[in-house]
């Protein structure tokens, strides 16, 4: 039926979070007005969350970046593109000529398409020349990429959210889907409800808790150990799948052998979950015909992250439990494209698909296509340019699309950083925390604004699609990453997005059936064969590594980077509202901070009462690294023990208070476990957080 | 989420409050409706925090306690200390044209539904109280007092119970009217396999007494073969057809052959529990079952094998219907689903339940003892068994009796009831409730049986035998039925919610009714309605105009 | 396999199917105003009636299996003629005519509804615009349970409830303070489903058609 309401209803994806919505955005006089769930989007079935349907009007908000902005004191002028465009070359030219190319590094983004985040690597390498790119999933999914690759040998979810409704059971580790997930939290409550036999492990009684089986609390830091006392069970109790441990696996006798000195009742000693939980968790995993496993950043946000998705791997290999209907592992990626970004070969050391920049082969094909020589070394990873940037090896960066200043860890050290560098471009929807530190600011598109593709977190590329035009003079990410290549002296020859997908898929043999016209309403799950055959389940016949068998891990339970003592006596979790996202750069331009106005620290009662703090009081919290203010909530969903807060308030900055400590393999920073100092506020409240005295 | 084509389930309520309810269930939680019910008891209306409570108890979301809170006559209507119900049953209208209540209204000063700004006193509409051999009645607090006088005695707070006659019995050997005696629970336990029970009950074709007339057995045998982890019996005591009592006189007179009706099935279908819903506008309902089970879990026929739990309902006529009592049942709000699923596939916190009407299930002890052809010898070339059918306070001699299908309505009035009282005629008989179609006086010789009934667009129903004498203004009553018709759809389907109101308002004031479009209406309950509410409140209303249009105000 | 026949044609269908969906997916056009295929169905609006050979009256599609051998005519003047009636009735309840863009208004033209022969009581204006996207106009709501449905098996919030019984039903938000003093997660699937506005998007009431 046309609704005369509208002037144009356009299908796209949602540029949330990784669940992958298709919508549809209702148009009027080239606004958005209303956004409704596509009825046929494969991961959301014609439902949506409140950020997804409700939150688009931070689009039109007065405060988009509309022109280009050049430093100038302590403020910044309006340019030209053309002003802006050349001074970013020039100055992006002498650094290189002076220092090097990789006195360079640039960061893609996980919240733009993939032909974005493909064009910004491609900027980065071949205009450069340098492997100094990342993205954010650094900071999230960074131990999930790295271990799953170890494990089963590709980089992304085993199977599908559909898997949910077919499995018989599911453990959700370390993530909170109802919140940060919505739509796919809607559907493990769903499922629960029809029978699903759910455990929750998280140390908050999350809200999946409540309609689940079994809830498991450990302590912050100690998910190896409940891990490994599932797998002891399992081992110990014969729920092992020993034809597919023969068959197809390699490594079992070693990873067993670890597993069998982590007893229930060392577990319990370990994490503080009960002998008889471990013991029941193992028996619901274990027994069930189908069983999947879905995980968050409570799982790879700790120094032994990587470790601990290994262990998960293990689990699943152990009984069998993958490449089937209903027995799949999920990673819940955070952002939009966050899979897409990594797929994209936005990584210092990796092209498209995780090929290794070192691999001669796979260099070539590049080299040849682009025209240009590349290097074979690996690039900074994020910490790393930061690090760089403080000791003067790092000069000029170029910041697509994150606000590093509020999003990553050891605040104080990454604006440090910041003011370190001699030339720093920020290409961005809005002013950010990040872009005070700026040199040129380029504005640039949000998602409803642009054509290209978003991969979520099932692997499935989707089609995004542009519904309104950026606004005054913004352009495109992949139009504004085009120009500057080419003023830089490298012309990509692309003219759409579509244009970088049809080179994506010739360069990158899991791409090589992807077409836009393939893409259609349903997208398609890589890996893609070339006649366009995708994979809504991986590794059902045998892994991608050489041999075809899966790789159990032997890895002990290694003691979290922080942990609780007499001066820093509560562990800090930092988690997602509902209502908001991320940086809160675009929710906060929306209602939903009507929704959510102020963000607080959940602190269980006994602590509470302890510490002489009253529901709604602000309290300081203190870390080893940085101070902030912040209301308390008191709430008996948090353990005593434990405190928690989100990071999507610019007001609080909670990352003020994440330290160093970060992923041994993949640098992604510990913000699960920070130890911290709670106390009643006396004073009169400070209007800004207090910097650290690092 | 979305269901597949090809694999579409309906599910008769929302299947995530059965299994909340079902996750509490078996932490021994009350229902919803139970804690709502008490709080009422206890401070005569419901806050937020009584509902916040139900909801922390039930298991049952907030919202959705609060959709419940909102359906109930007994958790509508504000409680003053002394709390008046004036039943303004179809009866209650027979004798006295509600005059009875507009007396109470204006000598108490208040609205149904009403509460004096002091507390002291509150008067509520109910329907009906079952005492309608005396109508007409009134309870006050838990007295129930009927009959001439009534109303003074009331606004003189000085209300007494009302008589009760015992049941009696045309039959040589009574079956329904004697004192259960377990005998068929033990010639069942000791000789019968629950498929011989079965088969007995099935052979006897014994047809349900609520209404619908649906052959016990084939629904027992339906539930027996319906997949589940358990099976329930229900008994449904609701029995809210104004002018029907006769539940009632077996529910507190004869409890016991009840419960061994229960127990026959439980063991017929491998059922291990049975509950009864029992009417709040039977204050003695519950108790009496209670003690019986009490008494009979003592003589060891109930207990481990098959127990039973009498729950009482709280005000709703809808809920008679199967599907909306077991809503009732598990606490949810009383309103009626498409079928299929029958309870019999998906019932009691989803399994495979029978619901049988309270008289049904009396009927089972004497077939399980006896065996089928003693029970179809009950009623010689008629349906088989007897029939307890009930008089109105307008017959000489009104009450509850035990009598053989295929009897005629002349002899049930004349010769069983003793013709009208005070020299007055029948002008017409609803026989079966407010559903059932009304049959003139000239139609007398129809015989008491389902297909006789029908063929003059009435049934057999509940037994419930209304007569209206020769000064009643049938204008007036087809006004009384819609308005019950009205206030009591659960408002589900929209034929219903919507067109009973409609209905009503055509009557409600002197106004012409134009027939052709009251008449498309009806055809729109009839052949739209989801239950038997809506499909069923045309029936009278098609009687009238049949035969008594001149009556009606056409226009 | 089921094999029935549908306005003529024979077809066959998955044990399990409903008539609405075998209908739907055969090509026939029947209209529905409680049926959301995201939910389950519901059998209150009683406007996909159709007929079938041998039944005693026109039976909703959206709650009736198919079985084997049936005969169904989805334009049966009959069941035509009781779903019209139906949404007739619907309209009398409201206080004005639907928006033309709602499914209401396309259900009421689909069945070529007019003037309601049946004017009564119509439901009074009661607004609550409280929450930031969402506005709740309590004189519009048809009691279809749509969004009840959603906010149940959809979402799982379980903040929305049918209230009040006959005429007076209605559909609240917990306890009847609102969205936002509910569960309400404010995900919108009540007010995509909503067939008469009754809930929408603060967004859209701003835009006229």
């Amino acid at each position: 039926m046309i609704d005369s309401r509208f002037d144009t209803t356009v299908t796209t994806t949602c540029g949330y979070c990784g669940v992958g919505c298709r919508l549809e955005a209702r148009v009027r006089d080239d606004a958005v007005v209303s956004i409704a769930p596509a009825l046929d989007g494969p991961a959301n079935e014609g439902h949506t969350c409140l950020k997804g349907r409700f939150a688009h009007r931070f689009s039109r908000h007065r405060e988009r970046l509309t022109t280009p902005l050049i430093r100038e004191g302590h403020g910044f002028r309006r340019a030209s593109w053309e002003e802006a465009v050349a001074l970013v070359a020039e100055r992006l030219g002498a650094i290189r000529a002076a220092d090097g190319p990789d006195a360079i590094a640039g960061l893609a983004s996980s919240r733009a398409t993939n032909e974005d985040c493909y064009a910004m690597q491609r900027l980065m390498r071949a205009a450069i020349g340098t492997n100094n790119i990342d993205n954010c999933s650094r900071v999230c999914h960074s131990p999930t990429s790295f271990s799953l690759r170890k494990a089963f040998g590709l980089s992304g979810a085993t199977g599908s959210f559909a898997d949910i409704d077919r499995a018989d059971a599911l453990i959700v580790l370390g993530a909170n889907p109802t919140e940060a997930h919505p739509v796919a939290g809607a559907r493990i409550k769903q499922a629960a409800l029809r029978g699903l036999r759910l455990v929750t492990i998280d140390p908050r009684r999350i809200e999946l808790a409540d309609y689940g089986v079994l809830h498991l609390s450990p302590r912050p830091g100690t998910n190896a150990a409940v891990l490994h006392g599932i797998a002891h069970v399992l081992v110990r109790d014969g729920l092992i799948d020993e034809a597919f441990l023969a068959e197809r696996t390699e490594g079992f006798g070693e990873a067993a052998a670890v597993s069998a000195g982590y007893t229930p009742e060392a577990v319990e000693e370990i994490s503080g979950v009960p002998a008889a939980d471990v013991e029941a968790a193992a028996r619901i995993y274990g027994e069930a015909r189908e069983a999947s496993i879905a995980w968050g950043l409570g799982v790879t946000e700790h120094r032994h992250g990587s470790d601990v998705v290994r262990l998960i791997c293990n689990i699943a290999l152990m009984t069998g439990k993958v490449g089937r209907p209903g027995s799949a592992l999920l990673p819940m990626r955070g952002q939009n494209n966050v899979q897409g970004s990594s797929d994209m070969g936005a990584l210092p050391d990796t092209f498209t698909a995780y090929r290794s920049v070192g691999d001669e082969a796979v260099a070539r094909s590049f080299e040849a296509a682009w025209g240009v020589e590349l290097p074979r070394e690996r690039g900074m990873k994020i910490p790393e340019m930061f690090d760089a940037a403080v000791e003067g090896r790092l000069k000029a960066m170029y910041i697509f699309g994150e606000d590093v200043a509020q999003t990553d860890p050891n605040t104080a050290h990454v604006v440090a950083a910041l003011e370190s560098l001699d030339f720093l471009v920020c290409q961005d929807i809005f002013e950010t925390e990040t872009t005070k530190y700026a040199d040129v600011i380029l504005p640039a598109s949000s998602f409803l604004e642009k054509s290209g593709t978003f991969t979520n977190a099932e692997r499935r590329i989707q089609l995004v699609a542009p519904a309104i035009t950026p606004p005054g003079e913004a352009r495109t990410d992949f139009d504004i990453l085009l120009t500057v290549s080419r003023a830089l002296g490298h012309d990509m020859g692309f003219e759409t997005p579509e244009d970088a997908m049809r080179e994506i898929a010739a360069l990158t043999p899991d791409f090589a059936g992807v077409t836009y016209e393939r893409l259609g309403r349903a997208g398609l799950q890589w890996p893609v064969a070339p006649d366009g055959t995708d994979a809504k389940i991986l590794y059902e016949r045998e892994f991608s590594l050489p041999g075809g068998r899966g790789r159990l891990a032997a890895l002990p339970y290694k003691e979290p980077g922080d942990a609780a003592d007499a001066d820093f006596p509560l562990i800090l979790v930092t988690g997602r509202r509902l209502q908001h996202y991320n940086a809160g750069t675009m929710t906060r331009r929306t209602a939903n901070l009507d929704l959510f106005a102020e963000d607080f620290l959940e602190i269980h009662p006994e602590d509470a009462e302890r510490l002489w703090i009253g529901d709604g009081e602000l309290v300081s919290v203190r870390s080893r690294v940085g101070r902030i203010e912040i209301p308390a909530k008191v709430t008996d969903r948090i353990e005593p023990g434990h405190v928690f807060t989100a990071f999507h308030f610019p007001e609080v900055r909670t990352n003020l208070l994440v330290g160093a400590s970060a992923d041994v393999h993949t640098s992604c920073p510990e913000y699960k476990v920070v130890a911290v100092d709670v106390r009643p506020m006396p004073e009169v409240p400070a209007e800004r957080p207090v910097l650290a005295q690092v | 989420m979305t269901a597949a084509p090809g694999g579409a389930i309906i599910e008769p309520v929302s299947k995530n409050l059965v299994e909340l309810i079902r996750r509490h269930h078996a932490e021994e939680a009350p229902t919803a409706l139970e804690v709502l019910k008490e709080a009422m008891d206890a401070r005569g209306v419901i806050t937020d925090d009584d509902r916040r409570v139900a909801a922390e108890r039930s298991g049952l979301p907030e919202a959705a306690v609060y959709g419940v809170s909102t359906f109930y006559d007994d958790l509508l209507q504000p409680r003053g200390r002394r709390h008046i119900r004036v039943c303004t049953g179809t009866a209650c209208f027979a004798a006295t044209g509600d005059a009875h209540v507009d007396a109470l209204r204006d000598g108490l000063g208040l609205e149904l539904g009403e509460r004096s700004e002091d507390g002291a006193t509150s008067l509520a509409e109910t329907v009906c109280l079952g005492f309608c051999h005396a109508s007409p009645a009134v309870r006050d607090g838990d007295t129930i007092d009927a009959g001439p006088g009534v109303v003074e005695r009331i606004l003189a707070d000085a209300a007494r119970s009302a008589h009760e006659p015992p049941p009696r019995s045309v039959l040589g050997e009574p079956v329904l009217t004697v004192p259960g005696g377990w005998r068929g629970l033990a010639r069942a336990r000791a000789e019968l396999t629950p498929e011989a029970l079965l088969e007995a009950v099935e052979a006897a074709n014994v047809r349900g007494r609520g209404g619908a007339g649906f052959p016990a057995g084939t629904k027992w045998r339906f539930t027996a073969n319906a997949p589940g982890e358990e099976r329930f019996v229900v008994a449904n005591g609701d029995e809210g057809d104004p002018g029907s009592y006769i539940d009632k006189v077996l529910m507190e007179g004869n409890p016991a052959l009840l419960l061994e009706g229960m127990a026959l099935a439980g063991h017929a279908i491998g059922a291990r529990h049975g509950f009864v819903l029992t009417r709040s506008e039977y204050p003695l309902s519950k108790p009496a079952l209670e003690a019986a089970a009490a008494a009979a879990r003592a003589e060891g026929w109930l207990g481990d094998t098959f127990d039973v739990t009498v729950v009482e309902g709280a005000g709703s006529y809808v809920v008679g219907e199967e599907t909306a009592l077991l809503a009732c049942l598990q606490g949810l709000r009383g309103t009626v689903s498409a079928r299929p699923p029958f309870p019999a596939e998906r019932g009691v916190h989803g399994q495979p339940t029978v619901v049988n009407n309270v008289e049904t299930l009396c009927n089972i002890p004497f077939v399980a003892e006896r065996g089928a052809d003693a029970y179809r010898a009950l009623s010689p070339g008629a349906t088989p068994g007897s029939k307890l059918v009930c008089f109105n306070e307008r017959f000489a001699r009104p009450g509850v009796y035990e009598v053989r299908f295929g009897t005629t309505m002349r002899e049930l009035c004349e010769d069983v009831a003793g013709g009208l009282v005070d020299g007055r005629a029948i002008k017409a008989l609803q026989i079966g409730g407010p559903l059932g179609g009304i049959l003139p006086a000239d139609k007398l010789d129809t015989p008491f049986d389902f297909d006789e009934l029908a063929a003059e667009g009435c049934m057999v129903g509940h037994g419930g035998i209304v007569a209206f004498d020769d000064t009643t203004d049938m204008r007036a009553l087809a006004k009384h039925l819609l308005h019950f018709g009205a206030a009591e759809s659960c408002g589900k389907c929209f034929p219903c919610r919507i067109g009973l109101r409609r209905a009503h308002e055509l009557f409600a004031d002197g106004a012409p009714v134009p027939r052709e479009s009251l008449e498309a209406l009806l055809e729109t309950l009839e052949l739209g309605s989801l239950c038997a509410h809506g499909s069923g409140m045309p029936a009278p209303i098609r009687s009238l105009l049949a035969h008594w249009p001149e009556e009606l105000g056409l226009g | 396999m089921i094999e029935l026949t549908i306005d003529g044609v024979a077809t066959s269908v998955e044990p399990g199917t409903t008539v609405l969906d075998a209908a739907r997916a055969a090509g026939a056009a029947i209209p529905t105003l409680c049926f959301d295929g995201r939910q389950d169905p519901f059998g209150a609006c009683r406007v996909c009636l159709v007929g079938v050979e041998g039944a005693p009256g026109p039976v909703p599609s959206c709650t009736t299996p198919c079985r084997d051998g049936m005969v169904v005519d989805t334009r049966d003047p009959t069941a035509r003629r009781v779903a019209g009636a139906v949404v007739e009735l619907v309209l009398s309840e409201l206080p004005g005519p639907p928006a033309p863009h709602t499914e209401l208004a396309a259900v009421a033209r689909d069945l070529g509804v007019g003037e309601p022969r049946w004017p009564g009581a119509v439901h009074q204006p009661l607004h609550d615009d409280r929450h930031p996207y969402l506005s709740f106009h309590h004189e519009l709501c048809i009691s279809c349970g749509r969004c009840v449905r959603a906010c149940d098996e959809v979402q799982g919030a379980f903040a929305l409830t049918a209230t009040g019984r006959g005429f007076e039903a209605n559909v609240v938000a917990g306890l009847d303070a609102g969205f936002r003093e509910s569960t309400c997660v404010s995900c919108g699937a009540c007010a995509d489903t909503c067939p008469t506005d009754a809930i929408t998007e603060i967004s859209l009431l701003e835009v006229l058609p």
